[in-house]
């Protein structure tokens, strides 16, 4: 009899796979109309993102060069690309330090900003200016820092630092190994306050005053304490929007890198995993090796999605 | 007084002075300092833009001139008439507009659409195809280039604007999966009465979807239709893989190939007319239209997204 209430309370728990099915298949009748919204997402969704993700996977083991048709040859590409790749680990370690450094770097600059100017007059003003070169687009733009970094004399940077008596002799901004890098971050930093500072803008904007009054009662003593005990637990689905931005525009560096530094860049210093899959893809024309590449991505970026995934459904009602 | 001094100090003891509780307009030189710090970094912000417009109305001369600072001597409109035509701004524009819009209005449908069947309705695996969303999210453009652009070929569409038009309708293209997510967000915060309430009297799914909750959502819609137009318009990548041909280029396209077209339209002689002034006066006139756009809209910019609640 004890046996028998154990089981009935397992199953309560977690329902049988037939009693799961009927379940969705209830739903999916429930549900029918609905499947109208859903159809065009999921037809195309097919096509161009699982059909290409699983050609990616298949060409990843061969050898192909477009010209020829793929040729199978198993594991050698991944081999290759983790035992013997030197410059993959470059890679791997830039976009490591890039991600890392300009990811919280641009959240706490968008939040400070946002904050800062929250509570001052001509804010529109400042929203615009932090707010202009982001919708410009960055490889316009990086023309310009192409000027100001350029490595004569004419270069901005360089000709201040001499007038004021920095330097000596004209510093190569983005030909230097040492520089390379700091400038590109710099560069992406500056375009950064983008989508997440105007969600915070609009999340500091749309906070209750009273709860400030109610929070000086209790004994909050100044900013800092406000910022941490009422305005960041208010402002948690921005700031959380805000930080899946930062994390994705962390790994949309390439593009900057590129037209600043070139590709392949001097002695890999701003080589990212994007750049050396961009390397193989269109210069060398090795697809497998560069499917290879992007199937290593698809991990890193898997594992990322699940954790989002976590962070978005905290309130499913469901 | 002294009581009053007495008072003050009592409250503000142990604290340092730029930390004291003060909101708003009640420390005069705390808040002198606050717009010196802020008009400093909003110069910095916008000093390549400033430098971009200052350059671009220069000289040669005015340029490699270490004594002109900032303000040309004269404004110099040429650069611009130069730009314009080595850029065919006309006819760019025109496909640049095409795209952006078109996709723009597709990804308005569409992720609407998608938006609303995550949030609302349970069916079997919706929560395996949302992860799969956040997937498409992630992942960069980059990484299924390869596929992707041999499916395209084999579709005929190189050197067409359905590889950016066509997936836009279908809650895809430029980051529709980001969009799919706002207005999932957005419709899960809306309330169920209105719904059932719809549905008492009479109304179907698409009737209350196309006529009370797609009303609903104007902020989202606002939101998802500036962003998607400005990153359309600055997008460089793909229409660089998917445009062969120079007459279907988009403006960003065509300020890669300013020089050759300069030397096509003028006859040769402009490698001496190419010069950084004049390719500032085309990056300024490639980053023209978003500023407009942005300057007409910034108010519903930010109050939309204030509205949208973006992620809740």
């Amino acid at each position: 009899m004890a046996q028998v209430t154990q089981v009935g309370a397992r199953v309560a728990s977690k329902p049988s796979f037939k009693a799961r099915f009927q379940e969705s298949v209830r739903y999916a009748k429930q549900w029918r109309s609905h499947y109208v919204f859903m159809a065009p997402f999921i037809t195309l969704f097919t096509i161009f993102t699982i059909i290409p993700v699983l050609s990616s996977i298949y060409l990843s083991f061969t050898y192909f060069n477009v010209l020829q048709p793929p040729k199978w040859i198993g594991w050698s590409n991944y081999a290759l690309l983790f035992l013997e790749d030197d410059i993959f680990l470059i890679a791997l370690k830039n976009t490591l330090v890039f991600a890392i450094i300009t990811g919280p770097v641009s959240f706490f600059m968008q939040f400070a900003l946002a904050w800062l100017i929250n509570s001052l007059k001509y804010r529109t003003g400042y929203t615009l200016a932090f707010y202009a070169p982001s919708i410009t687009s960055g490889l316009v733009m990086s023309n310009i820092w192409k000027i100001l970094f350029s490595s004569d004399m004419y270069g901005y940077l360089n000709y201040f630092l001499t007038r004021i008596g920095a330097i000596t002799q004209p510093v190569l901004w983005l030909q230097d190994v040492d520089t390379m890098m700091p400038i590109v971050i710099l560069v992406s930093l500056w375009m950064s306050m983008g989508a997440g500072f105007l969600s915070f803008l609009a999340g500091l904007q749309n906070m209750n005053e009273e709860l400030y009054e109610a929070g000086r009662m209790d004994g909050i003593r100044n900013r800092l304490q406000e910022v941490w005990y009422i305005t960041l637990p208010m402002m948690k689905p921005q700031l959380l929007f805000g930080a899946v931005m930062a994390v994705v525009r962390a790994l949309e560096v390439s593009s900057v890198a590129i037209s600043l530094t070139g590709l392949p860049s001097p002695l890999y210093a701003t080589h990212t995993i994007m750049t050396h899959l961009q390397d193989y893809a269109f210069i060398r024309f090795e697809m497998g090796y560069a499917s290879a590449i992007s199937v290593v991505l698809f991990v890193m970026m898997f594992s990322l999605s699940r954790f989002f995934m976590r962070v978005l459904s905290t309130k499913d009602e469901y | 007084m002294a009581k009053v001094l007495e008072g003050l100090r009592s409250k503000t003891v142990g604290q340092p002075w730029f930390l004291i509780y003060r909101r708003k307009s009640e420390n005069l030189f705390f808040r002198l300092l606050m717009y010196l710090v802020l008009v400093n970094i909003a110069y910095t912000f916008l000093y390549p833009v400033l430098y971009m417009v200052s350059t671009s109305l220069m000289t040669i001369e005015d340029f490699v001139d270490p004594a002109v600072y900032y303000i040309p001597r004269a404004p110099y409109w040429e650069n611009y008439k130069l730009a314009f035509d080595g850029m065919k701004y006309d006819l760019a524009l025109k496909n640049s507009l095409i795209i952006a819009l078109v996709s723009a209005v597709g990804q308005l449908v569409s992720c609407s659409m998608a938006g609303y069947g995550f949030a609302r309705s349970k069916f079997p695996f919706r929560d395996l195809l949302f992860g799969m969303v956040i997937f498409t999210f992630i992942v960069p453009p980059q990484t299924i280039i390869v596929p992707l652009f041999i499916l395209y070929r084999q579709l005929g569409w190189i050197d067409t604007y359905n590889p950016f038009i066509v997936p836009s309708f279908f809650a895809h293209g430029l980051r529709g999966p980001l969009f799919v997510i706002i207005f999932r967000q957005f419709f899960m915060r809306q309330p169920w009465e209105l719904e059932d309430a719809a549905r008492v009297d009479g109304c179907g799914s698409m009737g209350i979807f196309f006529r009370i909750m797609l009303p609903l959502s104007k902020p989202a819609l606002l939101v998802t239709f500036l962003f998607s137009l400005v990153w359309h318009w600055n997008d460089f990548y793909e229409p660089m893989m998917y445009l062969m041909k120079p007459q279907n280029f988009t403006v960003p396209l065509r300020l890669s190939i300013l020089q050759s077209t300069l030397n096509e339209v003028t006859g040769g002689m402009a490698g001496e007319l190419f010069n950084e002034p004049l390719v500032m006066a085309a990056c300024f006139l490639v980053v023209l239209p978003p500023l407009i756009l942005y300057l007409f809209a910034q108010r519903h910019f930010v109050e939309s997204i204030e509205r949208t609640g973006l992620v809740d």
